[in-house]
């Protein structure tokens, strides 16, 4: 007696098959977000802690002001006003750290 | 019956894909939100310390010792209206501009920095403000705060006088034969009171305080020392001394019965070395020198400037000359001796009378029949004022003037009675004298009227100056 073939078991192996693939490619994809995502992560958090660093080194340095040579400038900061202009030396300071920085001028 | 699953798990995983796809596409956006909303804070950052440099800036610069052009700038901005500077660039720091905002004598100064650069793509804007307090303004001793403000140390004679007002000489000065002084006596050398003289209020004396009578009625501030001859009582307040006490019978409290006291003391005396321009303004010179005022017995109106060239004798006192201010100050001046005989001079209007003395050596005498120079409303505040150059001098013979006489390199001598009838008020002069050297002749009254300076040449004197202390911060936000 001839047996009918059962076409749902071949197609499971293909389904599976096909799963099975779709499932390594997404996770490989996953991974790689995963892995974009904590290095992105680590280094937003990195950046704000220097922002931070920098930012106290300007309070810092504008508290030594023009004391503190090695972190300032002299120059001055003009301001306008109706055409006269108003110039005030003093000196810019930075704040560095890691890849951030930040400037602001103290008058004299 | 027969059930269909083929299919359903592809589905299942594709459905499955999607979510996931979903999920990383969430993750890949909120990560690059989060680096964008990092990189903004970065810049936000650097714009609040743009933003606060030019606050700074603003500040030092309206506390600037060397250069008052600022601070002039603002005091010439009006109350409750906003003054936006044009946009500056600061290095490595973006661009900035500033909005001023002055109410009174406070300020408020906006700060707005912009990071990378005002106008670029993700530009960050910091803001900082600043309220400000002006200075408050210095009292400062004005010379016509006084009935008598000698500016030379030889120059001060008093005879029998009844003065109200304060008396400042940077000389030694003798107070006799009942005059009386309603008012502080600041006195640069040797005080000697004598004769029923009396002071009703303060003494300060640089040198020795000699007392025969009659009384000090207030404190006496003595930083030499102090000799006492005569009557009892003659300190009515304290006496504080620095040097030491001489009396004539060893007993000092006699004198001085309120209480005496020997502090370390000092005190400045109140000199100044302010000083008006007594100089013709140039913009009515031209006008003054073009027009001669030659005053006939006929001349019953002065309403234009003009220089004096002459006065007739005439004497009629109820034919005033009226100097007529309603269509400005009237400025007149004298840059030769001239007299003003029986004369009498009335000012009506609202505005000021100048009168000019000029040239060294140039004499305005008043003398004759009740002569005066006053408001034609008697009760009115003067608004006249007497300004002499170098060398010039004033003689008021039984004559008055209302109103300011300045004449800091000058002197003036008065002279003679001033009767109470109608035409002159009784006093020699009822204002303030400022003079290198002043005689007072026995029988005159003076008295101290304290004048609107506001607009006037002497406003220099006014005893108020823009404070020197820097501009307080009150609150930062």
């Amino acid at each position: 007696m001839k047996t009918k073939l059962n076409r749902n078991s071949g197609l499971t192996l293909i389904e599976v098959i096909v799963s099975t693939a779709l499932l390594a490619i997404l996770s490989i994809m996953l991974v790689t977000i995963m892995a974009v995502a904590t290095t992105a992560i680590k280094t937003t958090r990195e950046r704000t802690s220097h922002a931070m660093a920098a930012a106290g080194q300007i309070e810092e340095n504008k508290a030594e002001g023009s004391q503190s040579p090695a972190s300032s400038t002299t120059g001055h900061l003009t301001i306008t006003f109706g055409g006269n202009r108003y110039d005030v030396s003093g000196s810019y300071v930075s704040g560095v750290d890691g890849g951030v920085k930040y400037y602001e001028f103290v008058p004299d | 019956m027969k059930r269909h699953n083929s299919g359903s798990t592809l589905i299942m995983v594709a459905v499955m894909s999607a979510v996931a796809s979903i999920l990383a596409a969430a993750l890949i956006t909120l990560l690059l939100t989060a680096n964008i909303v990092s990189e903004k804070n970065l810049n936000a950052q650097q714009a609040y310390f743009t933003a606060r440099s030019a606050v700074d800036a603003v500040i030092a610069k309206l506390n600037d010792k060397n250069d008052a052009s600022f601070r002039e700038y603002v005091a010439s901005l009006q109350d409750d209206k906003d003054y936006t500077s044009e946009m500056g660039t600061m290095s490595g720091g973006g661009n900035y501009e500033i909005t001023l905002r002055k109410s009174g004598k406070k300020l408020k100064v906006t700060g707005r920095g912009y990071y990378p650069a005002y106008g670029a793509s993700h530009t960050a804007v910091g803001t900082v403000n600043v309220n400000l307090a002006a200075p408050e303004d210095t009292p400062t001793l004005s010379p016509l705060h006084n009935i008598i403000y000698i500016t030379g140390s030889q120059g001060l004679f008093i005879g029998t006088a009844n003065i109200t007002g304060d008396i400042v000489y940077p000389g030694s000065l003798n107070i006799s034969s009942g005059t009386v002084v309603d008012g502080n006596v600041y006195v640069g050398g040797n005080l000697n009171v004598s004769n029923g003289a009396r002071i009703e209020k303060n003494a300060y004396v640089s040198g020795d305080l000699s007392m025969a009578g009659h009384y000090i009625g207030g404190d006496a501030y003595c930083l030499g020392n102090v000799f006492f001859a005569g009557e009892s009582r003659q300190i009515r307040g304290t006496l504080y001394y620095k040097g030491y006490a001489e009396t004539a019978n060893n007993n000092l409290s006699f004198f001085a019965p309120s209480s005496v006291k020997k502090p370390d003391l000092s005190f400045d005396m109140p000199f100044t070395s302010a000083k008006a321009d007594t100089n013709l303004p140039d913009k009515v010179s031209a006008e003054v020198h073009a027009n001669p005022i030659m005053i006939t017995h006929s001349t019953a109106l002065i309403n234009k400037s003009g220089t004096i060239v002459s006065c007739d004798n005439y004497s009629d006192a109820n034919r005033p000359v009226i100097i007529d201010t309603s269509d400005g100050d009237i400025y007149l001046l004298v840059n030769r001796s001239t007299t003003l005989m029986n004369r009498q001079f009335y000012v009506k209007g609202p505005n000021h009378l100048y009168i000019y003395l000029e040239g060294n050596g140039t004499t305005l005498t008043l003398t004759g029949g009740l002569p005066v120079i006053r408001m034609y409303d008697k009760n009115e505040e003067p608004k006249i004022f007497v300004i002499g150059g170098s060398g010039t001098r004033l003689e008021l013979q039984s004559a008055e003037i209302d109103g300011v006489i300045y004449m800091p390199d000058g002197s003036i001598d008065m002279s003679g009675g001033v009767s109470d009838n109608g035409v002159q008020t009784g006093y020699a002069v009822a204002g303030s004298i400022v003079a290198n050297r002043a005689y007072i002749d026995s029988n005159l009254k003076l008295k101290f009227v304290e004048m609107n300076l506001d607009g006037t040449p002497l406003s220099v004197l006014s005893g108020k100056a823009q404070g020197t202390d820097p501009w307080q911060i009150e609150s930062w936000s």
